[in-house]
Protein backbone atom coordinates (compact mmCIF):
# COMPACT_ATOMS: atom_id res chain seq x y z
CA UNK A 1 0.00 0.00 0.00
CA UNK A 2 2.75 2.35 1.00
CA UNK A 3 4.72 1.50 -2.17
CA UNK A 4 1.72 2.32 -4.40
CA UNK A 5 1.26 5.71 -2.70
CA UNK A 6 4.86 6.56 -3.32
CA UNK A 7 4.66 5.76 -7.02
CA UNK A 8 1.51 7.85 -7.61
CA UNK A 9 3.07 10.87 -5.91
CA UNK A 10 5.85 11.04 -8.55
CA UNK A 11 5.75 14.15 -10.77
CA UNK A 12 7.57 15.47 -13.88
CA UNK A 13 10.11 18.30 -13.77
CA UNK A 14 9.78 20.84 -11.04
CA UNK A 15 10.16 24.50 -11.88
CA UNK A 16 13.51 24.57 -10.13
CA UNK A 17 14.76 21.62 -12.16
CA UNK A 18 13.56 23.22 -15.38
CA UNK A 19 15.26 26.50 -14.56
CA UNK A 20 18.51 24.76 -13.71
CA UNK A 21 18.41 22.77 -16.95
CA UNK A 22 17.58 25.91 -18.93
CA UNK A 23 20.44 27.80 -17.34
CA UNK A 24 22.86 25.02 -18.18
CA UNK A 25 21.54 24.97 -21.75
CA UNK A 26 21.77 28.76 -22.06
CA UNK A 27 25.38 28.71 -20.91
CA UNK A 28 26.14 25.97 -23.45
CA UNK A 29 24.42 27.93 -26.25
CA UNK A 30 26.31 31.07 -25.29
CA UNK A 31 29.53 29.07 -25.44
CA UNK A 32 28.68 27.82 -28.93
CA UNK A 33 27.43 31.20 -30.18
CA UNK A 34 30.68 33.03 -29.49
CA UNK A 35 32.82 30.94 -31.89
CA UNK A 36 30.01 31.01 -34.45
CA UNK A 37 29.96 34.79 -34.38
CA UNK A 38 33.75 34.87 -34.59
CA UNK A 39 33.63 32.54 -37.60
CA UNK A 40 31.05 34.75 -39.33
CA UNK A 41 33.20 37.81 -38.65
CA UNK A 42 36.23 36.01 -40.02
CA UNK A 43 34.36 35.03 -43.20
CA UNK A 44 33.26 38.62 -43.69
CA UNK A 45 36.82 39.87 -43.21
CA UNK A 46 38.11 37.28 -45.70
CA UNK A 47 35.61 38.50 -48.30
CA UNK A 48 36.60 42.10 -47.68
CA UNK A 49 40.26 41.20 -48.11
CA UNK A 50 39.48 39.38 -51.36
CA UNK A 51 37.63 42.42 -52.71
CA UNK A 52 40.39 44.77 -51.55
CA UNK A 53 43.06 42.60 -53.18
CA UNK A 54 41.16 42.54 -56.48
CA UNK A 55 40.76 46.32 -56.43
CA UNK A 56 44.45 46.81 -55.66
CA UNK A 57 45.48 44.43 -58.44
CA UNK A 58 43.26 46.24 -60.93
CA UNK A 59 44.90 49.61 -60.31
CA UNK A 60 48.42 48.18 -60.18
CA UNK A 61 47.81 46.33 -63.44
CA UNK A 62 46.62 49.57 -64.98
CA UNK A 63 49.77 51.41 -63.96
CA UNK A 64 51.81 48.73 -65.77
CA UNK A 65 50.54 50.19 -69.04
CA UNK A 66 51.97 53.64 -68.38
CA UNK A 67 55.41 54.76 -69.41
CA UNK A 68 57.99 55.90 -66.91
CA UNK A 69 58.11 59.70 -66.84
CA UNK A 70 61.26 61.45 -67.90
CA UNK A 71 62.81 62.59 -64.58
CA UNK A 72 63.97 65.81 -66.25
CA UNK A 73 60.40 66.86 -67.02
CA UNK A 74 58.86 66.10 -63.64
CA UNK A 75 59.35 69.61 -62.29
CA UNK A 76 57.88 71.37 -65.30
CA UNK A 77 55.08 69.05 -66.36
CA UNK A 78 51.58 70.43 -66.80
CA UNK A 79 48.81 69.28 -64.53
CA UNK A 80 45.86 67.34 -65.83
CA UNK A 81 42.56 69.19 -66.22
CA UNK A 82 40.13 68.94 -63.32
CA UNK A 83 37.94 65.88 -63.60
CA UNK A 84 40.35 64.06 -65.89
CA UNK A 85 39.66 60.35 -66.03
CA UNK A 86 42.38 57.71 -65.69
CA UNK A 87 42.23 57.04 -69.43
CA UNK A 88 43.79 60.50 -69.83
CA UNK A 89 46.73 59.75 -67.58
CA UNK A 90 49.98 60.16 -69.50
CA UNK A 91 52.44 58.26 -67.37
CA UNK A 92 53.09 56.91 -63.88
CA UNK A 93 53.38 60.35 -62.36
CA UNK A 94 49.72 61.08 -62.98
CA UNK A 95 48.86 58.32 -60.50
CA UNK A 96 50.63 60.14 -57.67
CA UNK A 97 48.05 60.85 -55.01
CA UNK A 98 45.23 59.26 -56.97
CA UNK A 99 42.38 58.11 -54.73
CA UNK A 100 38.87 56.78 -55.20
CA UNK A 101 36.31 54.85 -53.21
CA UNK A 102 33.14 52.83 -53.47
CA UNK A 103 30.35 53.29 -54.43
CA UNK A 104 31.80 55.85 -56.86
CA UNK A 105 34.67 53.63 -57.92
CA UNK A 106 35.23 54.62 -61.53
CA UNK A 107 36.42 52.75 -64.57
CA UNK A 108 39.26 54.24 -66.61
CA UNK A 109 36.81 56.19 -68.72
CA UNK A 110 35.00 57.54 -65.68
CA UNK A 111 31.98 55.23 -65.72
CA UNK A 112 30.82 53.21 -62.76
CA UNK A 113 32.79 50.05 -62.06
CA UNK A 114 29.67 48.61 -60.49
CA UNK A 115 31.45 47.43 -57.38
CA UNK A 116 29.01 47.43 -54.50
CA UNK A 117 29.87 46.64 -50.93
CA UNK A 118 28.32 46.86 -47.51
CA UNK A 119 30.91 49.44 -46.49
CA UNK A 120 33.31 51.81 -48.19
CA UNK A 121 36.50 50.59 -49.87
CA UNK A 122 39.11 53.33 -50.34
CA UNK A 123 41.98 53.12 -52.81
CA UNK A 124 45.04 55.31 -52.81
CA UNK A 125 48.17 55.32 -54.94
CA UNK A 126 51.63 56.53 -54.10
CA UNK A 127 54.50 56.80 -56.57
CA UNK A 128 57.85 57.17 -54.86
CA UNK A 129 60.93 57.89 -56.97
CA UNK A 130 64.34 56.49 -56.16
CA UNK A 131 67.76 57.04 -57.61
CA UNK A 132 68.74 53.41 -57.00
CA UNK A 133 66.63 50.27 -56.78
CA UNK A 134 66.93 49.91 -53.02
CA UNK A 135 67.56 53.57 -52.31
CA UNK A 136 65.51 56.04 -50.34
CA UNK A 137 62.77 58.31 -51.61
CA UNK A 138 63.86 61.10 -53.97
CA UNK A 139 62.13 63.86 -55.91
CA UNK A 140 63.01 62.09 -59.15
CA UNK A 141 65.00 59.11 -60.24
CA UNK A 142 65.29 56.19 -62.57
CA UNK A 143 63.28 53.92 -60.28
CA UNK A 144 59.80 54.25 -58.86
CA UNK A 145 57.92 52.29 -56.26
CA UNK A 146 54.22 52.23 -57.09
CA UNK A 147 52.04 51.27 -54.14
CA UNK A 148 48.28 50.79 -54.19
CA UNK A 149 46.66 50.73 -50.76
CA UNK A 150 43.08 49.60 -50.29
CA UNK A 151 41.30 50.20 -47.01
CA UNK A 152 38.25 47.97 -46.56
CA UNK A 153 35.36 48.90 -44.27
CA UNK A 154 36.51 46.66 -41.40
CA UNK A 155 39.14 44.17 -42.55
CA UNK A 156 42.90 44.67 -42.68
CA UNK A 157 44.43 47.18 -45.10
CA UNK A 158 45.70 45.61 -48.33
CA UNK A 159 48.76 46.92 -50.17
CA UNK A 160 50.18 45.90 -53.51
CA UNK A 161 53.43 47.33 -54.85
CA UNK A 162 55.60 47.20 -57.94
CA UNK A 163 59.01 48.65 -58.67
CA UNK A 164 59.45 50.05 -62.16
CA UNK A 165 62.46 51.54 -63.88
CA UNK A 166 62.98 53.87 -66.79
CA UNK A 167 64.28 50.98 -68.85
CA UNK A 168 62.23 47.97 -67.85
CA UNK A 169 59.70 46.82 -65.33
CA UNK A 170 60.75 44.77 -62.36
CA UNK A 171 58.09 42.43 -61.09
CA UNK A 172 58.04 42.53 -57.31
CA UNK B 1 5.72 24.47 -15.27
CA UNK B 2 9.32 23.30 -15.47
CA UNK B 3 8.46 21.31 -18.58
CA UNK B 4 6.97 24.40 -20.23
CA UNK B 5 10.08 26.47 -19.56
CA UNK B 6 12.28 23.67 -20.81
CA UNK B 7 10.20 23.34 -24.00
CA UNK B 8 10.44 27.08 -24.63
CA UNK B 9 14.20 27.01 -24.24
CA UNK B 10 14.50 24.00 -26.53
CA UNK B 11 12.38 25.80 -29.10
CA UNK B 12 14.68 28.82 -28.90
CA UNK B 13 17.72 26.59 -29.30
CA UNK B 14 16.17 24.93 -32.34
CA UNK B 15 15.42 28.34 -33.83
CA UNK B 16 19.00 29.41 -33.24
CA UNK B 17 20.31 26.23 -34.87
CA UNK B 18 18.12 26.80 -37.95
CA UNK B 19 19.27 30.42 -38.19
CA UNK B 20 22.91 29.39 -37.88
CA UNK B 21 22.41 26.73 -40.56
CA UNK B 22 20.81 29.25 -42.93
CA UNK B 23 23.61 31.70 -42.24
CA UNK B 24 26.24 29.11 -43.00
CA UNK B 25 24.51 28.14 -46.21
CA UNK B 26 24.31 31.75 -47.35
CA UNK B 27 27.95 32.40 -46.43
CA UNK B 28 29.06 29.26 -48.22
CA UNK B 29 27.17 30.31 -51.35
CA UNK B 30 28.70 33.79 -51.29
CA UNK B 31 32.18 32.40 -50.70
CA UNK B 32 31.82 29.88 -53.53
CA UNK B 33 30.69 32.64 -55.88
CA UNK B 34 33.54 34.88 -54.80
CA UNK B 35 36.06 32.07 -55.33
CA UNK B 36 34.63 31.32 -58.76
CA UNK B 37 34.79 35.00 -59.71
CA UNK B 38 38.40 35.19 -58.55
CA UNK B 39 39.37 32.17 -60.64
CA UNK B 40 37.57 33.54 -63.69
CA UNK B 41 39.20 36.94 -63.34
CA UNK B 42 42.64 35.36 -62.93
CA UNK B 43 42.15 33.24 -66.03
CA UNK B 44 40.91 36.22 -68.01
CA UNK B 45 43.83 38.37 -66.88
CA UNK B 46 46.34 35.64 -67.73
CA UNK B 47 44.84 35.11 -71.19
CA UNK B 48 44.73 38.79 -72.07
CA UNK B 49 48.12 39.68 -70.60
CA UNK B 50 49.71 37.03 -72.78
CA UNK B 51 47.91 38.22 -75.91
CA UNK B 52 49.99 39.65 -78.74
CA UNK B 53 47.40 42.16 -79.90
CA UNK B 54 43.84 43.15 -79.03
CA UNK B 55 41.71 44.13 -81.98
CA UNK B 56 38.54 45.21 -80.27
CA UNK B 57 36.67 45.05 -77.00
CA UNK B 58 33.06 45.90 -76.42
CA UNK B 59 30.21 45.12 -74.07
CA UNK B 60 30.42 41.36 -73.84
CA UNK B 61 33.19 40.61 -76.37
CA UNK B 62 36.96 40.79 -76.90
CA UNK B 63 38.68 39.85 -80.16
CA UNK B 64 42.42 39.31 -79.93
CA UNK B 65 45.55 37.65 -81.27
CA UNK B 66 46.19 34.93 -78.68
CA UNK B 67 49.84 34.46 -79.61
CA UNK B 68 52.17 33.76 -82.46
CA UNK B 69 52.10 29.97 -82.15
CA UNK B 70 54.26 29.31 -85.20
CA UNK B 71 56.47 32.37 -84.65
CA UNK B 72 56.08 33.63 -88.20
CA UNK B 73 55.02 37.13 -87.19
CA UNK B 74 51.68 36.68 -88.90
CA UNK B 75 48.24 36.34 -87.40
CA UNK B 76 46.69 33.11 -88.58
CA UNK B 77 43.04 32.33 -88.05
CA UNK B 78 43.94 29.55 -85.62
CA UNK B 79 45.73 32.15 -83.48
CA UNK B 80 42.69 34.38 -83.07
CA UNK B 81 40.63 34.28 -79.90
CA UNK B 82 37.17 35.63 -79.18
CA UNK B 83 35.95 35.94 -75.62
CA UNK B 84 32.21 36.31 -75.52
CA UNK B 85 29.60 36.52 -72.82
CA UNK B 86 26.87 33.98 -73.49
CA UNK B 87 23.98 35.67 -71.72
CA UNK B 88 21.58 32.77 -72.30
CA UNK B 89 23.86 30.25 -70.64
CA UNK B 90 25.41 32.77 -68.19
CA UNK B 91 28.89 31.78 -69.28
CA UNK B 92 32.05 33.45 -70.48
CA UNK B 93 33.32 31.51 -73.48
CA UNK B 94 36.65 31.58 -75.32
CA UNK B 95 36.25 30.69 -78.99
CA UNK B 96 39.23 29.59 -81.07
CA UNK B 97 39.66 27.86 -84.41
CA UNK B 98 41.36 24.47 -84.20
CA UNK B 99 44.70 24.06 -85.94
CA UNK B 100 43.22 21.19 -87.91
CA UNK B 101 40.58 23.42 -89.49
CA UNK B 102 40.76 23.85 -93.25
CA UNK B 103 40.89 27.60 -92.70
CA UNK B 104 43.37 27.56 -89.82
CA UNK B 105 46.30 28.89 -91.87
CA UNK B 106 44.37 31.84 -93.29
CA UNK B 107 46.37 34.99 -92.53
CA UNK B 108 44.32 37.72 -90.91
CA UNK B 109 44.85 41.46 -90.66
CA UNK B 110 44.23 43.83 -87.79
CA UNK B 111 41.08 44.93 -89.59
CA UNK B 112 39.69 41.40 -89.40
CA UNK B 113 39.53 41.61 -85.62
CA UNK B 114 39.03 45.37 -85.47
CA UNK B 115 35.40 44.91 -84.55
CA UNK B 116 33.45 42.45 -82.45
CA UNK B 117 30.45 42.70 -84.76
CA UNK B 118 31.57 39.71 -86.81
CA UNK B 119 31.48 37.31 -83.87
CA UNK B 120 28.76 35.16 -85.45
CA UNK B 121 30.83 34.80 -88.63
CA UNK B 122 33.90 33.82 -86.61
CA UNK B 123 31.97 31.24 -84.61
CA UNK B 124 30.60 29.75 -87.85
CA UNK B 125 34.11 28.98 -89.17
CA UNK B 126 34.67 25.22 -89.49
CA UNK B 127 36.65 23.98 -86.49
CA UNK B 128 35.73 26.92 -84.28
CA UNK B 129 34.93 25.70 -80.79
CA UNK B 130 34.11 27.40 -77.55
CA UNK B 131 35.58 26.64 -74.16
CA UNK B 132 33.82 27.91 -71.05
CA UNK B 133 36.06 30.22 -69.03
CA UNK B 134 33.54 30.94 -66.31
CA UNK B 135 30.02 30.01 -65.27
CA UNK B 136 27.30 32.00 -63.50
CA UNK B 137 28.31 35.18 -65.34
CA UNK B 138 25.17 37.27 -65.53
CA UNK B 139 26.81 40.30 -67.15
CA UNK B 140 30.15 41.17 -68.72
CA UNK B 141 31.59 44.28 -70.26
CA UNK B 142 35.02 44.96 -71.71
CA UNK B 143 36.77 48.13 -72.78
CA UNK B 144 40.04 48.60 -74.62
CA UNK B 145 42.35 51.52 -73.87
CA UNK B 146 45.57 52.76 -75.44
CA UNK B 147 44.86 50.96 -78.70
CA UNK B 148 47.37 52.19 -81.25
CA UNK B 149 49.31 54.22 -78.68
CA UNK B 150 53.05 54.33 -79.22
CA UNK B 151 53.85 55.19 -75.62
CA UNK B 152 51.35 53.20 -73.57
CA UNK B 153 50.52 49.51 -73.51
CA UNK B 154 47.02 48.33 -74.40
CA UNK B 155 44.77 47.72 -71.40
CA UNK B 156 41.61 45.63 -71.40
CA UNK B 157 39.33 46.60 -68.58
CA UNK B 158 36.53 44.28 -67.54
CA UNK B 159 33.55 44.23 -65.24
CA UNK B 160 32.06 40.79 -64.64
CA UNK B 161 28.96 40.17 -62.59
CA UNK B 162 28.47 36.72 -61.15
CA UNK B 163 25.07 35.62 -59.87
CA UNK B 164 23.77 32.44 -58.33
CA UNK B 165 21.06 31.56 -55.85
CA UNK B 166 20.04 35.15 -55.23
CA UNK B 167 23.63 36.24 -54.57
CA UNK B 168 25.61 38.53 -56.86
CA UNK B 169 29.26 39.46 -56.99
CA UNK B 170 30.89 42.06 -59.24
CA UNK B 171 34.51 41.65 -60.24
CA UNK B 172 36.31 44.68 -61.65
CA UNK B 173 39.72 44.14 -63.16
CA UNK B 174 42.20 45.02 -65.86
CA UNK B 175 44.82 43.29 -67.94
CA UNK B 176 47.76 45.08 -69.52
CA UNK B 177 49.32 43.39 -72.51
CA UNK B 178 52.93 42.43 -71.88
CA UNK B 179 53.61 42.21 -75.60
CA UNK B 180 54.08 45.33 -77.69
CA UNK B 181 50.44 45.19 -78.67
CA UNK B 182 51.00 46.37 -82.21
CA UNK B 183 49.15 44.97 -85.18
CA UNK B 184 51.09 42.44 -87.25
Amino acid sequence: MERRMRSTSRRGFTLAEGLIASTVLAVAVAGVAAPLMAAAKQASAAQETATATALARQLLEETAARPFPDPATLATRTTLPTGATRSQFRDLSDYRGYADSTPRLATMSGGSAGVTAAGVFRRAVTVEYRTTYAGGSATSGDYALVTVTVTPPAGPVVSAARVVTRWARIVS
Amino acid sequence: MGLVVFTLVLGAVAGLAVAVGDGWQATEGAQALETASRQAAAQLERTLRAARYVGAASAGRVAFWVGDANADGKMQLSEIGLIEHDAAASRLVLYTVAGTSSMAALVCTAGDIGSTQDAATFKAIPGCTGRAMAANVSAASFALYNAGSTTQSPVVEFVLTFARGGQAWTRYGAATLRAEGVAP
